[in-house]
């Protein structure tokens, strides 16, 4: 009898070991897939952050430092029902991905929650043209960055100098830019027609400075085509057609076979005066450019009779979602608020040479004209106008394609104008 | 009926006879892992396959649209997905003759070495492309074929033939160029088969012809070609059915190793059907529309390789 109350007893303690321990395991830990691969410099800053969070709540942080495929590994993952509470990438990865498939979970709540040791909220610290792009019109927002990009044309100050070359402001600035750089021997913009993200840069910016922001976005979810029948497409088509080896010959030679990283060295190298990329470019050719280059850039140029807001650049963060179902939500938003403390966005910037979204911390001295830039625009534009997240089989069928036709030089201005409404209206068709 | 008494085609048949009898069950037992691997593995995933394609479905969640055959109507407006069709069938037929040709090539100037070791060496060296990860060999082509400071142009300028410099890697050459990849790749690995077969010709067939008079060109076109005629057949179906599936080469080469997805001329079926269900830069995310490429991607392979095997392939047996 007396050993039977004794099994029984300890049994019963065991279980509620057991089950507490349980309680406080789910509650106290949550899982992170991240972006960033072990040894990056982002990583590193990220894990020191997860160290100081684990310390200071005493809470266990589960990582997988996945890679930049994080989006596509934690899709059979999901679906097996594996939780996962938190992941990070590029706006419009996650809008693309996840937003899109209904499993990103909203992170209005974040921006306000307090900065833990510090006295404001989240919304105080954040610029708001980091992240208010990605503000639905029902107002919600499901990213929260720790990373800002934008892009810009980069040049060398010295180069710019020794040339007497102004930075151009309007398009027929660029375009006197241009000649005196041809008269000097130097292709005015580096290019290579062959990877995505460059094609699609000039049309959808020149978009931006002609018909204003969502403009691109709208037209490519019109099943109709009527949105590309405005007449200033056809304005878009001449800006674009003017870069080509048939217009103004504005690109570098042998753009129409140049692969990445070929543009970025024939730029650094003083091949070409220019190169449109977004901010993350000092640190991939730092270590190739000469002793006295000096990182400058302006933006895309505006155009004259333009409806888009001159100011505008470009945002693109890279930021953490916390997923619909996660169940450890609570501790997960906890740690993004964590994470945006000025100690780490000054490691940010300094350890991996980023700019980061959280305001009064000075950008490196590479991006110090990228940070003005952003810090003067009136407003801010998604990535190739959110297409490639919102209509991303659009973006692959009908936008790139005819980007590559119309800098190629093989169709006009009017005739891109054209070839967007009739290519869209079939593209919708065979939906 | 004496075993001795029966010619050689007709006592390994009598041979096989006996023992399958003798070892029946034993067949029937060690069949059992191999075919229950082999429908768990291969024949479960097309089944299923089959029944995703007729939905609408991210693969995200378990949540799924029935459309019945809609996603294979959309297909056949899918300009992009055409295109890799049609490249697919050019990878298939180019391939086919530049791969074969310069196989046969080697294998001529191999089976002519008198040495064995370097008869061996130079097989080594040719296959070693096949022991690399076809991530690297991918972006080693694309960097040897860079207009501006690639090493092919540069080689051209070098031995004063400038005027062949190309864009390599522009729409005009870049599926040329990548064809040019996986005939590198696959030249090693047909050379190793051939010559294999080669060597099994037995060499009292040469020396015949030696004695006749036959130069080494007539003995490789009269004697081995027509002897490992076989080996070349099955090279034919092995070639069609990489270059429908082959995909790690296609899916790098060409994108510059910057995350960017490959370039459309260079995609053939597989890698179009990996960009559509799991997206990569371009976030397209459609498992069960990409579930109908792989089932239409199933079906022309399997057509191509009946017409291949029951009308090009010859039914005779090869004796010596």
């Amino acid at each position: 009898m007396k050993n039977k109350k004794l099994l029984l007893s300890l049994t019963l303690l065991v279980s509620i070991f057991l089950l507490s321990s349980a309680v406080v395991m789910a509650q106290d830990s949550f899982t992170y897939w991240s972006m960033w691969e072990k040894g990056e410099p982002q990583q590193k800053v990220i894990e020191q952050a997860i160290n100081d969070f684990e310390e200071q709540y005493g809470v266990t942080v589960n990582v997988n430092w996945t890679g930049r495929d994080v989006v596509t590994a934690l899709k059979p993952r999901l679906l097996a029902g594996e939780n996962i509470d938190m992941t990070d990438q590029s706006g419009e990865e996650l809008y693309g991905g996840l937003v899109a498939n209904d499993v990103a979970g909203k992170m209005n709540d974040v921006l306000e929650m307090a900065v833990p040791n510090e006295d404001g909220q989240v919304k105080d610290v954040l610029i708001a043209e980091s992240y208010d792009a990605y503000v639905r019109e029902d107002g919600s927002l499901y990213i929260i960055p720790y990373n800002f990009i934008t892009s810009v044309f980069w040049y060398d100050k010295v180069l710019f100098n020794d040339l007497g070359i102004e930075t151009p402001e309007t398009w027929d600035e660029f375009l006197a830019m241009s000649e005196t750089l041809k008269e000097n021997n130097i292709d005015p913009v580096a290019f290579g027609i062959q990877t995505d993200v460059y094609r699609g840069y000039f049309p959808y910016h020149a978009s931006e400075r002609i018909l204003g922001k969502n403009a691109l976005n709208n037209a490519a979810g019109d099943p109709t085509g009527e949105l590309f029948e405005d007449p200033r497409w056809e304005e878009v088509g001449d800006i674009l057609y003017q870069f080509s080896k048939e217009g103004k010959n504005l690109l570098m030679q042998g753009y129409e076979s140049s692969v990445y990283p070929a543009p970025q060295m024939d730029w650094i190298l003083g091949r070409a005066g220019t190169f449109y990329c977004g901010t993350w470019i000092p640190v991939e050719t730092k270590n190739a450019a000469g002793e006295n280059f000096e990182y400058g850039a302006f933006k895309f140029p505006t155009i004259e009779g333009g409806d888009g807001d001159p100011t505008a650049v470009e945002t693109y963060p890279i930021g953490f979602n916390v997923l619909k179902d996660s169940e450890n939500a609570d501790l997960a938003k906890k740690f993004v608020a964590f994470f945006l403390q000025e100690k780490y966005a000054k490691q940010w910037v300094e350890d991996t040479k980023n700019m980061t979204p959280r305001a009064g911390i000075a950008a490196p001295a590479e991006l110090k004209d990228a940070k003005a830039l952003l810090d003067n625009a009136n407003s801010t534009f998604r990535l190739n106008d959110g297409v490639q997240a919102d209509y991303p089989e659009w973006y692959a069928n009908v936008f790139l394609p005819l980007a590559s036709d119309i800098l190629l030089g093989e169709i006009d201005g009017a005739e891109w104008a054209e070839q967007m409404r009739t290519e869209t209206v079939k593209f919708w068709e065979g939906k | 009926m004496f075993i001795k008494n029966l010619k050689g085609g007709q006592r390994m048949e009598y041979r096989s006879d006996i023992f399958k009898k003798r070892y029946k069950n034993f067949i029937l037992v060690s069949t059992i892992p191999v075919v229950t691997f082999y429908v768990i593995f291969m024949i479960f995933p097309i089944v299923q396959s089959l029944y995703y394609s007729l939905f609408k479905w991210s693969g995200f969640s378990a949540e799924k649209e029935y459309i019945g055959l809609e996603n294979y109507g959309e297909l056949i407006g899918d300009s992009l997905f055409l295109e890799t069709v049609v490249n697919s069938f050019q990878y298939v037929v180019f391939g086919a003759v530049i791969i074969i040709g310069i196989t046969l090539m080697f294998t001529y100037v191999i089976t002519n070495y008198k040495s064995r070791k370097l008869k061996d060496l130079v097989q080594m060296i040719l296959f070693v492309p096949n022991t690399i990860s076809p991530v690297a060999l991918a972006l080693l082509w694309g960097f040897i074929l860079n207009t501006r400071w690639g090493l092919l142009n540069g080689l051209l300028e070098r031995i004063g033939l400038g005027f062949l410099q190309r864009g390599w890697l522009g729409n005009d050459y870049i599926f040329g160029a990548a064809l040019s990849l996986l005939v590198w790749i696959h030249v090693g690995f047909f050379i190793v088969m051939y010559v294999a077969a080669a060597d099994r010709i037995p060499y009292s067939l040469y020396e015949s012809a030696q004695l006749a008079g036959a130069s080494t060109w007539k003995q490789f076109t009269k004697i081995t070609v027509p002897l490992i005629k076989d080996v070349i057949e099955t090279s034919l179906v092995l070639w069609t059915i990489f270059a429908f599936k082959i995909f790690g080469y296609l899916y790098v080469f060409g994108a510059g190793g910057a995350g960017a997805d490959a370039p459309p001329p260079v995609r053939n079926i597989s890698v179009q059907l990996f960009l559509t269900a799991f997206g990569k830069r371009t976030p397209i995310n459609r498992l069960a529309y990409a579930s109908a490429m792989a089932i239409v991607l199933l079906i022309l392979v399997a057509i191509l390789v009946y017409v291949i095997r029951n009308i090009l392939m010859s039914a005779e047996t090869i004796e010596y």
